[in-house]
């Protein structure tokens, strides 16, 4: 591709768009011209949804899931069981718990994950707000769907100490081989989680 | 240069894109090194065994940067030990970290410490199992400094370079360098009391909080970086 610049607002919407994760200059042109030849309002409906995500989104009062009200579809759905709460580190997490269709119960989003080195600890997550859902009563199970990585261990190995009192059975997501996988291609930790969460066939 | 490999253990991880990894690496024979792992974050990579996960032992395998590249490549991870024991407890896990973090701000790339990598592998292979953790921490430290000329002298007193009396009041100075009989002591500025008795024992046998933080003290006054999980991990020896 020339080096060449577009004048005006096409070169503007192009540097912008090349901001995007996963949009290179190729990418970022191909799209701009898209843009550029659609109908008017075909191209302001991708305006006005960008504007409406950043004015009106907004942490659910009682989850943090993302909501366009003071709580999210989720936290505001009569059918889900209030008493058991997943908790889970980022929205994503959650939109991907749900896509699984077993899931009744409601969210905690903790908004990142306890991460020593990178300095971030528990006051900067959501942990504080989960507590206090948990002694508000009327929870009788945490299940923590935290990464399982070792700072996702980190985190819930804090939850539990902080919920240790509060009588709320508390589990932990299942872990070991993925379902497609091959043992084979298995790694020592996978296959040891595997083998102590075996279950009655 | 052709691909290297080494025993390594997980120092860090940066996320550098949507599937890529810089992974930080502390190699038996070649030190610490920083990696670009492509696609490690990809789930259908199978040549990362899958995933790479932070204090974790393996063999590595990399390819040395060629041209403008800065950093060398990943292009193999087989993992040995995840040391899974220690994610049990939040005083295990923390002090992996401790030791991770004191390894990567306390060494340079390319410098290898044989004896260092044993210690560490040790003390993550100690804190994964059932045996208790906490005399192990200021075990590490020592050995630590040790490995890179930071030891205090705990034998003498480091300025008269007489024996300190075991049982009578002694000082340690970081900047002096160990040790200040009770005679030497108003000399310096820069001096914290050490704990009746502690001197009798060792690292690894006698108090872990006092030893932790007398190492630790030393540590910040020499080395002079911060290191974030100290303090979380001095809470966590106060308190088990």
């Amino acid at each position: 591709m020339s080096d060449a610049k577009l004048t005006g607002p096409l070169q503007r919407l192009m540097d912008e768009l090349k901001k995007l994760p996963g949009i290179g200059a190729r990418s970022a042109e191909r799209v701009a011209f898209h843009l550029l030849k659609a109908e008017r309002d075909e191209a302001l409906a991708l305006a006005k949804a960008i504007m409406a995500t950043k004015d009106e989104i907004r942490p659910c009062s009682r989850c943090y899931n993302l909501a366009d009200a003071e709580l999210c579809t989720i936290c505001a759905d009569p059918r889900r069981d209030q008493s058991q709460v997943i908790v889970v580190e980022q929205p994503k997490d959650l939109l991907g718990l749900e896509a699984t269709g077993v899931i009744t119960g409601v969210y905690h989003v903790l908004m990142g994950h306890i991460a020593p080195l990178e300095g971030v600890g528990p006051a900067d997550l959501t942990i504080d707000a989960l507590a206090r859902r948990v002694k508000a009563g009327g929870i009788t199970e945490i299940v923590l769907a935290t990464n399982p990585t070792l700072e996702g261990d980190a985190t819930a190995l804090h939850i539990t100490s902080i919920l240790a009192d509060t009588g709320v059975n508390i589990t932990r997501l299942a872990r070991g081989i993925a379902p497609g996988s091959h043992i084979e291609f298995a790694n020592r930790a996978m296959l040891q989680e595997a083998f102590r969460g075996r279950h009655q066939a | 240069m052709p691909a290297q490999n080494d025993d390594a253990v997980v120092l860090g991880l940066t996320e550098f894109s949507e599937t890529s990894q810089i992974v930080s690496l502390f190699g038996a024979r070649h030190g610490r090194l920083r990696l670009i792992a492509k696609g490690a974050r990809r789930s259908t990579r199978q040549r990362f065994s899958p995933g790479l996960d932070l204090l974790e032992r393996g063999e590595v395998g990399f390819l040395p940067a060629r041209g403008d590249a800065q950093l060398d490549t990943l292009t193999e991870w087989v993992q040995r030990d995840a040391f899974a024991g220690l994610r049990r407890d939040l005083l295990r896990l923390t002090a992996g970290l401790y030791a991770v973090e004191l390894v990567a701000a306390l060494t340079e790339e390319a410098d290898p410490h044989p004896a260092l990598f044993a210690a560490l592998v040790h003390l993550l292979g100690h804190l994964a199992s059932d045996a208790p953790a906490a005399p192990q921490i200021p075990w590490f430290q020592s050995e630590l400094l040790r490995a890179i000329g930071y030891a205090p002298n705990l034998d003498e007193c480091v300025v008269c370079h007489r024996p300190v009396p075991r049982g009578s009041p002694a000082y340690f100075s970081a900047g002096a360098g160990g040790l200040l009989c009770r005679d030497c002591e108003p000399l310096h500025v820069e001096k914290r009391r050490i704990p009746a008795g502690l001197l009798e024992t060792v690292p690894a046998t006698g108090d872990p909080r006092a030893w932790f933080e007398l190492l630790d003290y030393h540590r910040t006054h020499t080395a002079g970086r911060r290191v974030q999980t100290a303090a979380q991990l001095a809470a966590l020896l106060a308190h088990p």
